[in-house]
Order: structure tokens, then C-alpha cells, then sequence
């Protein structure tokens, strides 16, 4: 296992106890910033720059998230939870991500991340082995969708898919579903029939497009692109699952 | 033949029988009935010469000879105390006095009300008339000095539980009456006769006693042979000939239990139910719990073939419904602090067995099976949990938790029978604790825990501490120094720890004279019987019979003195950002809330308005033209105008909401709070029972918090003036921040193992939150990682709709809902409203 340098630093905005939806059992989320991401929709708009802000994010030591961390600890063992990494975009932070799953290991955590795939093949196969599951974010696999509604094309994202795909412990695909974007029977379909080709997943999430970032926009100066578009309900979702399910995999509704 | 037990998802629906029992019981209005006042008044008028425990016997045996008997349609558990279900028979023996003067408005006031026919107001207060000067609460009050008075008026305490009503809170032995039936009793006491020395001086008291159980033993059989005569007469007027079999039923087995052994499950309930009943009949002692009715009950259903599964659920669902039929009526305080026909009959399950064993079964599995049928007020249902548990156990247990009915609680064997075992008990007996009332632990059968003797008003002690020993503004406690004066924060602990000890005292003067008067004229023979060591001792359980004796007060609202201590400390005296005179001056302005009244500072007007007044009568004499009255008037309005500072005191409130809160897993402030109620339990096992056992502290509340927050101003945690108080040990309302694992963490910091008379802690939830087999899986996760940390007992709210839009309208109330927006758990209050009314609406998907 080597040492844990417990003063490597990252920007760190929230760490969340008791979260429920994210791996197995009761878990700790620690939010890191940064994101190479833009997309439209984003509810965290303030995570995407990797700097901490007046008053969003602080720089914290392997040492400091520890202690927060730890404090689930009897949960953690009773429900096989543990800690989830997530952002913005975890991944960008390798060095930092590292040392704590070290830290979680030692004591006996499970591990997850929640990744949006579009990192270097590096940290990759540096990182993914060592965690116990992934959650993947597909969100849209024709290229020109993926660029308009995220800012970026998806060709790494599917290539880096296929790689988490062989080396991931587990991995389960979500879909943040958005209307205007991939909120299609089509759409949908299209990523079933890619995740066919990952044959490590069996699960896919369906998220329900939500609009608790609309407010944050305006603070930060910037546009809303989404506008007055309607949060949608897991019972909006329902035919999609169908299409999920009959792709042959199990479908969860807002994961 | 050992039954199986299938554990099922979700729960079957409840038959027709019991939809219908239930409906009768939610129909009636609950009625004051008068026979048993007058019963036991006609009998009382005969036998002034008598001792007391015989008189009350006497009493007992006329009641259960001509109290009506009733038996309502579709019953096939029969027995009940008054003519109408949830009606409610009075017990003048006991008082209070002041009762009488509630007949008028008792069928219009808000909380619980009963009707009553003008014939039986007119009766009820005849018959008070005659109890005047002889009640046990009477006799209480005159046994209180002066300042245990004054401190039980301004709240600091209250010792009504047991001071306006008989003695209950208990768990008796029916296995005994179960197994041997009454006549098994009966020879008991016969042998304790034989191999009683007569010549010992206190044989007369014995023989008294023993003379009483066996009237009350007889008169018990006399009751059940009515109905069994009852039952007889209306199958013979019966047309329907299913019906007119049951009743037959009923009546062979009335004529069989619980004078003689049980021989099945049928029996068995019937059986436990008559004793339940009379002993409720006996007083009007409230808690009297079921307690371990998995393990007395088990043997006859196991070895019971003449039942399918379904019908014994049927059974058992019919006596749940029968504990609804039961009722007391309270005075206005009580029943508004206690809203909900409430008597804490209280049922466990699960735990260990008295070697040490998983003593779960199948009965467990139908207790909680029975609470989903029947969903009302009682029983509660107590699920006892340790590390061998199993876990489709707790997981059904969760799944009745999340039908949102606040039922059941769950409590942590590995904490609550060590802390037994440290007050004196054996191993075998702390394992056979059983849950009575709300909270408390007393071993089944063999303890007179008198819990609930009183509940104890922790923030009015540090407010007491705070005026340097006034209560109200006048000199009262110990001279510990002016709040203005302290030079350091321990310095200020101290005076509270000795304000602490100063009114723990009176508390045990104002409990030992209640326990003192029933003593004297409560003696409860009937009940005795069921209760080790009574019947060998030869002594009623008023009278210190019992195994195990103890008086467990509660004490309520430490979080708000743990949040504080924190203010005091951190604010004063780390960071020095305000004086202690800056602190007691926004206090006592309310943080700049002047709507309501500032009883601390205006405590201290009084007393300048008192010399002024005299000053001013000196001058003028005794000329009427001063009007005292309006002098005291312009005197508040002055005081009023004097609020233009209410800018400076808000930011203070501010500066102190601002300071770390209890229930946030934060070390320092849970420290605190853990020194600050361990000092009230600490003090409290310094003293002694009349019974002959030691005091034994609780944390919980009932739900006297809201009245005991009316009792005290402002408080250095930024409560405002009134405000109520902290539930048990629950973080203040609305404080704990960091989600359910860190309020957990916090409450399980305090020592529940020196609170061995029970401690409470209520969780909140949202449907979602728990929903899926994911979320019964956390449900259980939490509770056993709650309990690992050694917390004493949990309860869940699971949060329906009407919630959430409470909290939408309120969120200052509700900061602490934690609801699943998506891919993640967020505090409900912090989303913006149109995610709000996305989660309403989501709630109304959630099919429980
Ligand atoms: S990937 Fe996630 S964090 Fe990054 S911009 Fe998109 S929604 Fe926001």
C-alpha cells in the first residue's frame, strides 16, 4: 500500500454524509471541482472551475477530508457503504483521489467515483483498477448532440467507456436524461445499444432532468440555455425504461 | 409442533372482523362513565374502619361484581371497562380534586375531549364531594414544604404523573396467570400464609395483604364468569348461527381463564386480556405494558393445533384493537402536554432471552403483522434489537416504520442491559427488561420502576443559574453570582451544577411525598399479586414489594443546555466577542423579539415596581386614588419603548444561531451537552425511594417539552422566550444540519447508559429516503449503527406529503428534513421551489 501523503491538497466544495444513491449503502460524497465540461444543464455550474471561489470550495489536505470522512465510519460497515468521489469531475484530481482511496482502503471503505469519462487514459488506468465501483456518465453517443449540449465532443468519453468498461470492478452507466437534448426514445436507444458493447454493465440509471442549478446562473453572471423547460418526473421516464429494459438491462429510476 | 416462520414482503390486508372492530372503536364518542366512582364511593362509605389495602380491595371486588358487562359486536376478545368503546371511567380515590371543576367543559375543550350526560356531572360531583381531604393527591400536596412547592409551580419541575393519578407504569408477570392460572395464585398465597411466622410484629400488615390479594384474586375469576354468563345469554338470542358460535366460544373460554391455566393461543389472549383490563380497573395508572408478550405468548401458539396461522393473526389482531377500547380521562393541563387518548400500553419483541439467547419468534412477526392491520393509537410496539438479531427481523420492523405511523421504536440491548446490570440487577433479569410506558426499561414482572415520577425542566435550572439563584426574579436556589460576574466558563458550570443539585433535591422531596401518600392510602393488592417479590414479602408495591424499586424522573431539553453551555464558552469567554452582560441584556430582551413577555426581566421590574409602590403608599397613605394597577401598566409600556434596541439584540441572536449546535457530530458542543444532562443524572443516584430503592434518571420527553419551554425566558442557546424545549435527547428542532448520520453520531455521544431509566431520539425522514429494499437495507444500516455507537433507543418519523408542504410554508421549522432530489439527498428547505413541489409530487408515487 505504500505511504499516504495525507497534505496533498485539492479544492473540496461539499462533502455530503448520508447519501444514498450513489454505489451501495450509506456513502459520503466528496465533491471535487473542476470540470472540462460546459453543459447546459449542469446544476453545479460553480464546480466547473477547479479554483476555489469567494465562497464556493476550499482547499483541503488528504488529512482534513479524513476526519469528515470518518465520521460515518460505523454506518459505513453496516451498510457495505463508503466513500464516493464526484464533482465537477473527480478524475481531474488523480494525485488527490489516490491517496484517499488509499486512506479508504486502510480502512476498509468501498470505494466509488462518479465520472463523466472525459479524462486521460492515464489516470484511467492509473485510478479505476484500484476503486470498487464506477458510475459512468453516458449522455449522448451521436457526436454533434454531445457537443451541443455539453461543449465537448464524446469520442474520448466513448473510447475511455470501453477501457472502464475492462478494468472497472463495477460499473453502471447513467444518463442524466434532459429534454431539448437526449430526452428521446431515440436517444436512449442509442446508448443501450453502445452499452451492449460494454459487457461489464448490466445497469443503467435514468436521472430525471432537474433545475436546482437555475438559480446559481444568474449569480455567476452567466446564461440559464435551458430557460423555463420543466423539471421532468420519474413517471416521464417510464417508457424510456421500457426501452432500457428491453435492451436486456436492469433500469433504475433517479439512481 | 414448532411453527414456521415465513417472512413475506409487505403486509396482508387486515380481514373484515377487524376493519370492522376498528371503525366501531373510531366512531364512538368517548364518554365519561360513572359506575365505577360510585361503586368504589358506596363501598368506601361501608368500610372507614378497615385498612387501606383491604378497603381498596373491598372497593375492587364491588367494581368488578356490577360494572355492566359488555360485550360489542364482531369481539371474540371480550372484556372492557365502560358501556361505550374508548370511554372513560373515573377514579375519585386518587383525584385531583380539581377534576370536578372540568365536567362542565370537558366535552368542548380541544384536547380529548369526552361527553357527559348532565346525570352523570351530577353524580360525578356529588361523589367528589365526599373524596375532598382523603385523595392521594391531597394527601401529596400536604406533604410538600414551601420551596418544593414553588418550584413545582414555576415549572422547574413537575411531579403530576403519579401525584394526580394511581401508580402504573408497569410490566407485570402474566406469564404466571397464563401458566397457573389465578387459582395458581391463589395457592402462592396460601403457602406464603403457612410458612409465614406469625409472631414477627410485621405478620399483621402481611396478613392484611395477603387477605386483600385473595379478595382481589377471587373477584378477578367472579368478572371473567360474568362473561362467561354474558356471552351465553346472547348466543341464545342469537339468529346467526356463526356468531351465536362464537359467543358459545366466548363463554367456555371466560369460564375457563384466567382462573385456571391457558390451554391454547385463544385462551391465552383472553386470558392476558383480563388482566391487562382489570389491572387498569384496579387504578388509573396509565403505561401498564404488555411488555415481553412474544415470549409468554409463544408457547401456547406453538403448541397450538387447533388454529391456522391466519386465524390466530385474527385473534391477535383483535386484541390489538382492544387496547383502543380502553380510555382515561386527564385535567386540561395533561391532555393537552398528552393529546391523543393516550395510555402507553406499550409491546415488545425481539431481544435476547433471559441465558442470552435471539429471542425473536413468531409472535414477533405477528406483533408487527398486527400493527399494520390495525394502525391506531395503541399498543406501541417496542422492537428490542441486538447484535444477534436477525435481519429480516429489524427489515419488517423498518417496513412497519415506513407505513408512517411513528410506530415502532427501537432500542439497543448491548447498552440498555449493561446500564441495568449497573443499577443493581442480575444478568438474567436486566436481559428480561421490557419496555414500558414510552421509553423505560424495568424487568418484566419483578420491578416497580415508577417511571415517569416526574419530569424535570433542565434549561429552567441554567436559567436559575443564570439569575444567580432566583426563580422568577425571586431569591430561591443557592447564591452562585450574577450571570454579569462570572470571570470564566467553568466558573458558570459550576453554578449550574450547583443550582443542579440545589433543585434535583426538591424534585426528590416533591417525588418521595407522592410516593408517601400512595404508600399510605393507594394500596393496590390486585396488581401486588403479579409483581415478585410482593406475595413472599408479604407487602403491596406501594409499599416497596417489588424485586426491583426505583423512581425514574425525566429530565428534558439538553440539547438546549449543551447549545448553551457552547454559546456562553465560545461567545464570552474563547473569542470574547460579547460580555456576559451583553448576552443577559439580549436574553432578557427576548433577542429583540418583543412581542411576548420577558418573565426573567420583568421579574426584576416587579421588584422595582414593588418599591416603588411602597414608596409612593408611604407618601400618598393609604389614599385609594392611586391606581397600583396602571401604575404597573405605563410601567410595561415604558419597558416596551425601551425595545428600540431590538436591532443590537437580533444581531446577537444572530451571532449565537451562529455558534455550533448539537446534532452536527461536532466534538465540543456534544461534549457539553453529554456534562451538562449527566450532571442531572449523576445527582439524581444520590438519593433514595421510600420503597427502599435508589433514583434513576431518564432523558425523554413525553412530549412535555412544549409545556416546560412556557415556563422559561430566553436562553443563551437563542431560544426565545417560551419557546419549547429540545425533545429528549434530540438535537434542537431544526439544528441538526449535517443529515441523519451526524445527528445520530451527536445523541449517541451522551452517556444513555447513566440515563438507564430511558432516553428518546426522534428521526425524521422522507418516504423516498427510505423507500425500495435499498432503503429498508439503510433503514436497518442506521439503527445498527446507531446502536454500535451505543445509543439507547430510535424512532423514525417517515415524512408524508402534508409534511412537506408544511415545511414549504415553515422552513425555519423543518431544516433538518432531508429529502432525495436525484442522484443525491439534499436538505428539503435549501431547494428551490419549483424542486420543492417536483418532490411533492414525486411523494405521491411512493405506493406504501
Ligand atoms: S459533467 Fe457534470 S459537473 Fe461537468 S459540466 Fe456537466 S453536469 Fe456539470
Amino acid at each position: 500500500m505504500g505511504n499516504i501523503d495525507y497534505d496533498k491538497k485539492a479544492c473540496v466544495f461539499n462533502i455530503q454524509r448520508y447519501s444514498i444513491h450513489d454505489g451501495p449503502g450509506i456513502r459520503t460524497i466528496v465533491f471535487i471541482k473542476g470540470c472540462p465540461l460546459r453543459c447546459k444543464w449542469c446544476f453545479n455550474p460553480e464546480s466547473q472551475d477547479p479554483r476555489p471561489t469567494k465562497d464556493f470550495g476550499s482547499m483541503m489536505s488528504v488529512a482534513d477530508v479524513y476526519k469528515q470522512i470518518k465520521k460515518d465510519e460505523v454506518i459505513y460497515r453496516r451498510s457495505g457503504g463508503g466513500i464516493t468521489f464526484s464533482g465537477g469531475e473527480a478524475l481531474t484530481q488523480p494525485d488527490f483521489v489516490e491517496e484517499l482511496i488509499k486512506v479508504c482502503n486502510a480502512n476498509g471503505w468501498t470505494t466509488a467515483v462518479e465520472t463523466e469519462g472525459y479524462i486521460s487514459e492515464r489516470t484511467i488506468t492509473r485510478i479505476i483498477p484500484k476503486l470498487d465501483y464506477v458510475l459512468l456518465d453516458i449522455k449522448a453517443i451521436p457526436e454533434d448532440v454531445h457537443r451541443r449540449g455539453t461543449g465537448v465532443s464524446n469520442h474520448r468519453i466513448l473510447k475511455n467507456a470501453l477501457l472502464i468498461n475492462q478494468l472497472a470492478k463495477n460499473v453502471v452507466v447513467r444518463v442524466p436524461v434532459i429534454p431539448t437534448f437526449n430526452y428521446s426514445k431515440k436517444q436512449i436507444n442509442y446508448i443501450c445499444e453502445f452499452s451492449k458493447y460494454l459487457n461489464n454493465v448490466n445497469t443503467l440509471h435514468l436521472l430525471p432532468y432537474m433545475t436546482v442549478g437555475r438559480k446559481k446562473y444568474k449569480k455567476l453572471g452567466r446564461k440559464y440555455e435551458m430557460g423555463d423547460i420543466a423539471p421532468l418526473s420519474e413517471d416521464d421516464l417510464l417508457p424510456l425504461k421500457e426501452i432500457v429494459e428491453e435492451h436486456g438491462f436492469n433500469c433504475v429510476l433517479g439512481g | 409442533m414448532k411453527k414456521e416462520i415465513n417472512v413475506k414482503p409487505g403486509f396482508s390486508q387486515p380481514t373484515e372482523r377487524i376493519k370492522k372492530l376498528k371503525a366501531a372503536i373510531l366512531d364512538t364518542t368517548p364518554r365519561i362513565e360513572v359506575e365505577r366512582a360510585r361503586l368504589i364511593t358506596e363501598s368506601y362509605k361501608k368500610t372507614e374502619a378497615l385498612p387501606t389495602v383491604l378497603r381498596h380491595a373491598k372497593g375492587f371486588e364491588k367494581i368488578l361484581s356490577e360494572l355492566p358487562v359488555v360485550i360489542r359486536d364482531n369481539e371474540l376478545i371480550v372484556g372492557t371497562a365502560t358501556i361505550d368503546s374508548r370511554s372513560a371511567q373515573i377514579f375519585p380515590e386518587f383525584g385531583p380534586q380539581g377534576l370536578k371543576d372540568e365536567f362542565d367543559t370537558v366535552s368542548t375543550r380541544s384536547a380529548d375531549p369526552f361527553a357527559i350526560s348532565e346525570e352523570v356531572k351530577t353524580e360525578l360531583k356529588d361523589i367528589f364531594k365526599y373524596w375532598e381531604g382523603k385523595t392521594t393527591s391531597e394527601y401529596a400536596s400536604s406533604l410538600m414544604d414551601e420551596d418544593t412547592r414553588k418550584a413545582y409551580d414555576a415549572g422547574v419541575f413537575t411531579v403530576g404523573n403519579y401525584h394526580q393519578g394511581g401508580v402504573g407504569h408497569l410490566a407485570v408477570n402474566y406469564e404466571k396467570i397464563l401458566q397457573k392460572g389465578i387459582r395458581g395464585v391463589i395457592s402462592e398465597i396460601i403457602a406464603a400464609i403457612k410458612n409465614a411466622d406469625q409472631t414477627d410484629p410485621s405478620w399483621i400488615e402481611k396478613e392484611q395483604f395477603y387477605r386483600a390479594a385473595l379478595i382481589t384474586l377471587k373477584a378477578v375469576v367472579n368478572f371473567a364468569n360474568r362473561y362467561a354468563q354474558k356471552a351465553k345469554e346472547l348466543a341464545e338470542y342469537s339468529n346467526d348461527a356463526k356468531r351465536k358460535a362464537e359467543l358459545l366460544k366466548i363463554s367456555e373460554i371466560c369460564s375457563h381463564v384466567p382462573e385456571y391455566p391457558a390451554r391454547n393461543f385463544y385462551e391465552a389472549l383472553q386470558s392476558f386480556w383480563f388482566i391487562q383490563l382489570v389491572i387498569q380497573i384496579e387504578a388509573s395508572g396509565h403505561s401498564i405494558s404488555p411488555g415481553r408478550f412474544d415470549q409468554y405468548m409463544i408457547p401456547f401458539y406453538e403448541n397450538d393445533d387447533t388454529l391456522t396461522q391466519e386465524e390466530a393473526q385474527e385473534l391477535l389482531d383483535c386484541l390489538f384493537v382492544k387496547f383502543n377500547d380502553l380510555n382515561k380521562l386527564r385535567d386540561i393541563v395533561t391532555a393537552t402536554a398528552f393529546a391523543g387518548y393516550q395510555l402507553w400500553q406499550n409491546v415488545n419483541c425481539g431481544g435476547q432471552t433471559k441465558d442470552g439467547k435471539d429471542a425473536t419468534n413468531a409472535i414477533s412477526y405477528m406483533e408487527i403483522e398486527s400493527m399494520a392491520h390495525v394502525m391506531m393509537a395503541m399498543p406501541s410496539l417496542s422492537i428490542r434489537v441486538w447484535n444477534g438479531t436477525p435481519n429480516a427481523f429489524l427489515l419488517k420492523a423498518c417496513e412497519l416504520s415506513r407505513l408512517g405511523g411513528g410506530q415502532p421504536a427501537f432500542y439497543n440491548d448491548e447498552e440498555i442491559i449493561t446500564a441495568k446490570v449497573n443499577r443493581g440487577e442480575t444478568l438474567e433479569d436486566a436481559r428480561n427488561y421490557a419496555i414500558v410506558g414510552c421509553v423505560e426499561p424495568a424487568s418484566q414482572g419483578k420491578e416497580n420502576s415508577w417511571c415517569d415520577a416526574a419530569l424535570f425542566n433542565l434549561p429552567k435550572v441554567l436559567e436559575i443559574a443564570m439569575n444567580n439563584g432566583r426563580l422568577n426574579g425571586k431569591d430561591f436556589g443557592p447564591k452562585t453570582g450574577e450571570f454579569k460576574d462570572f470571570k470564566s466558563f467553568d466558573e458558570f458550570l459550576k453554578a449550574y451544577v450547583e443550582q443542579m443539585k440545589f433543585c434535583v433535591s426538591l424534585l426528590v422531596r416533591a417525588d418521595n411525598a407522592v410516593d408517601y401518600a400512595h404508600r399510605k392510602y393507594g394500596q393496590l393488592a390486585f396488581v401486588s399479586t403479579l409483581v415478585d417479590d410482593c406475595i413472599s414479602k408479604g407487602e403491596t408495591i406501594d409499599h416497596g414489594g417489588a424485586h426491583y424499586n426505583f423512581t425514574g424522573p425525566q429530565g428534558i431539553g439538553s440539547a438546549n443546555i449543551g447549545n448553551a453551555l457552547m454559546v456562553v464558552k465560545k461567545l464570552v469567554f474563547d473569542s470574547k466577542t460579547l460580555s456576559m452582560k451583553q448576552l443577559k441584556e439580549a436574553m432578557d430582551h427576548n433577542f429583540g423579539r418583543s412581542e411576548s413577555a420577558v418573565p426573567a426581566a420583568k421579574a426584576d421590574k416587579d421588584e422595582a415596581y414593588d418599591a416603588i409602590a411602597q414608596a409612593v403608599k408611604k407618601v400618598l397613605g393609604e389614599d385609594e386614588s392611586l391606581d397600583l394597577d396602571n401604575l404597573k401598566l405605563n410601567h410595561d409600556d415604558t419597558t416596551k419603548s425601551l425595545d428600540d434596541n431590538s436591532n443590537v439584540y437580533a444581531k446577537i441572536h444572530e451571532q449565537v444561531m451562529n455558534v455550533d449546535k448539537y446534532g452536527n457530530d461536532l466534538n465540543e458542543v456534544d461534549e457539553l451537552t453529554r456534562i451538562g444532562s449527566r450532571v442531572y443524572c449523576e445527582e439524581l443516584e444520590n438519593y433514595k425511594t421510600p420503597r427502599g430503592g435508589i433514583f434513576n434518571a431518564g432523558l425523554y420527553p413525553v412530549s412535555g417539552n412544549v409545556l416546560f419551554g412556557s415556563y422559561i425566558g430566553a436562553t443563551p442557546d437563542g431560544r426565545y422566550d417560551k419557546e419549547t424545549i429540545a425533545d429528549g435527547v434530540s438535537p434542537t428542532r431544526g439544528t441538526d444540519t449535517n443529515g441523519p448520520t451526524a445527528a445520530a453520531n451527536s445523541v449517541a455521544k451522551l452517556d444513555h447508559f447513566i440515563a438507564s431509566n430511558g432516553t428518546l431520539y426522534n428521526m425524521k425522514f422522507s418516504p423516498s429516503a427510505v423507500a425500495g429494499d435499498g432503503g429498508l437495507r439503510r433503514f436497518a444500516a442506521l439503527i445498527r449503527g446507531f446502536f454500535d455507537k451505543k445509543g439507547g433507543h430510535v424512532q423514525f418519523n417517515v415524512i408524508d406529503r402534508q409534511t412537506l408542504l408544511d415545511a414549504q410554508a415553515h422552513p425555519e421549522q423543518h431544516k433538518d428534513l432531508i429529502v432525495r432530489v436525484a442522484g443525491y439527498s439534499a436538505q428539503f428547505i435549501a431547494l428551490d421551489k419549483s424542486v420543492q413541489d417536483d418532490i411533492i409530487a414525486r411523494t405521491e408515487f411512493d405506493n406504501f
